[in-house]
């Protein structure tokens, strides 16, 4: 049987991975458009600017901050300088089984689209945005490892049949996915402010015919009005200002029954060294603000005042239970 | 819903999804699934001419590129026996139905 730290240690491994193949990503970038070649001059960030020939300008001082985030170059008086950056991509033995192939492809395409951005953030070949691309959105939302995390929430909830879920930026496949657990006699309610995104969930849980409700919402604005046994945050808060997560998890909190869960799942970023690389690919999406720290969203919870149990679960996972 | 493997370019589906003769054949393809069929049993369900049908499945001239063909994509393959060249879908082809019915709202809505 499947435990919950044995779920969440997977997907702290495949978010691992992901990181290291994100730099990778990046060091392949920086050659492939002469970024390095430019860089070894130690030139500053206007020399980059204009010897690099990109005419997204703003997503290469990006990428420039990028690097300076994960250390491959330092700044000093003004000028940029290579400092002989090193990393080792370590593949566990014990982590072998443990990767999933599936959001190795989704992720690929992501970074074939950096080149289409460098263009133009607008170019039809960047797929990022979440009404107009909902489509490639959904693929990476049904991806092995996406219904690993699905299933890590599941379990660290204790979820069954006949309870309630409020599922906040829900997406287009969990509500089909947590429908189907809660059954029936229960009810689950998905919040997600991409109405184009909706229609898929929509037409998913039509299909299946099962007992989801779906509201088209920025969460920022939500005032549940029902109780809910669990409510789910997963991989939301990196689209949130840290004010407004607070506002967000505070409201979230407030429609828990007492003893009910709060499952938070997000790449925590002090848990994952190196993660700018991979938030550089994401904030291809323009609201993308970047992954939380896990110790704010604790003091976040904590100075809302709530009786509750923080309990942190492997490096992606937050479990906060409200006290009965 | 199924947990997908395989990715698709989604400018492939949306090109699929503007394609009335493509999607049709597609969906037949699926609904006749593993067997095959040959060309011109395709034409007769789908309501077209043989030459517009090969056209989609295979290329023809300039009229249909052959880029695009639905043999090329990989979404369909084409078997010759005894002579006789027959069609079926492949199973990325049918991952690609199950992604144009679930989107079939979506695309009429917002592409």
């Amino acid at each position: 049987m499947d435990t919950v730290e044995r779920l969440v240690s997977v997907v702290d491994s495949n978010i691992e991975q992901m990181v290291r193949m994100a730099i990778l990503h990046i060091i392949q970038l920086g050659t492939k458009h002469g970024i390095f070649k430019v860089l070894s001059r130690e030139p500053t960030y206007q020399e980059v600017l204009d010897s690099v020939g990109l005419p997204n300008r703003r997503l290469l001082l990006e990428f420039l901050n990028t690097l300076k985030a994960i250390g491959i170059i330092e700044e000093k008086e003004g000028r940029l300088k290579l400092n002989g950056f090193s990393c080792t991509l370590k593949v566990p033995q014990e982590h072998y089984d443990s990767l999933l192939p599936g959001w190795v492809s989704t992720l690929e395409e992501i970074y074939r689209m950096v080149d289409y951005a460098f263009i133009t953030p607008t170019h039809p070949h960047v797929l990022m945005d979440f009404d107009k691309d909902a489509d490639f959105w959904d693929i990476r939302m049904t991806t092995d490892f996406a219904d690993l995390y699905r299933k890590t929430i599941s379990v660290a909830a204790g979820l069954g049949q006949g309870m309630s879920v409020l599922d906040l930026g829900c997406g287009s496949a969990a509500p089909s996915y947590f429908g189907r657990i809660v059954g029936y006699d229960g009810f689950y309610t998905g919040v997600d402010y991409s109405s184009a995104i909706l229609e898929i969930a929509k037409s998913r849980a039509e299909t299946d015919n099962l007992p989801v409700e779906l509201k088209e919402l920025d969460v920022r604005l939500i005032r549940p009005v029902n109780e809910y046994d669990v409510a789910v945050v997963s991989y939301l808060l990196e689209y949130l200002k840290p004010d407004d997560y607070g506002r967000v998890l505070k409201r979230t909190l407030e429609t828990l029954k007492p003893g009910g869960r709060l499952i938070i799942l997000e790449p925590f970023r002090e848990e994952f060294k190196h993660i700018e690389a991979l938030e550089f690919f994401e904030k291809l999406n323009k609201d993308f603000v970047g992954f939380p720290r896990r110790n704010d969203v604790i003091r976040t919870i904590e100075g809302n005042g709530f009786d509750v149990s923080i309990e942190p679960l492997g490096r992606s996972l937050l479990r906060v239970t409200l006290m009965p | 819903m199924a947990v997908r493997t395989m990715i698709i370019d989604p400018q492939v589906l949306r090109s699929l999804h503007r394609s009335e003769l493509r999607k049709r054949i597609l969906l037949y393809l699926n609904e006749i699934y593993p067997s095959a069929t040959y060309l011109s049993e395709i034409a007769r369900v789908v309501g077209s001419d043989p030459s517009n049908v090969r056209g989609a499945l295979v290329g023809l001239g300039n009229r249909y590129n052959g880029e695009s063909s639905l043999v090329y994509l990989g979404l369909v393959e084409e078997i010759t026996n005894g002579g006789f060249k027959y069609y079926r879908l492949t199973e990325y082809g049918k991952q690609v139905v199950e992604y144009l019915r679930e989107y079939y709202r979506y695309y009429r809505k917002f592409m």
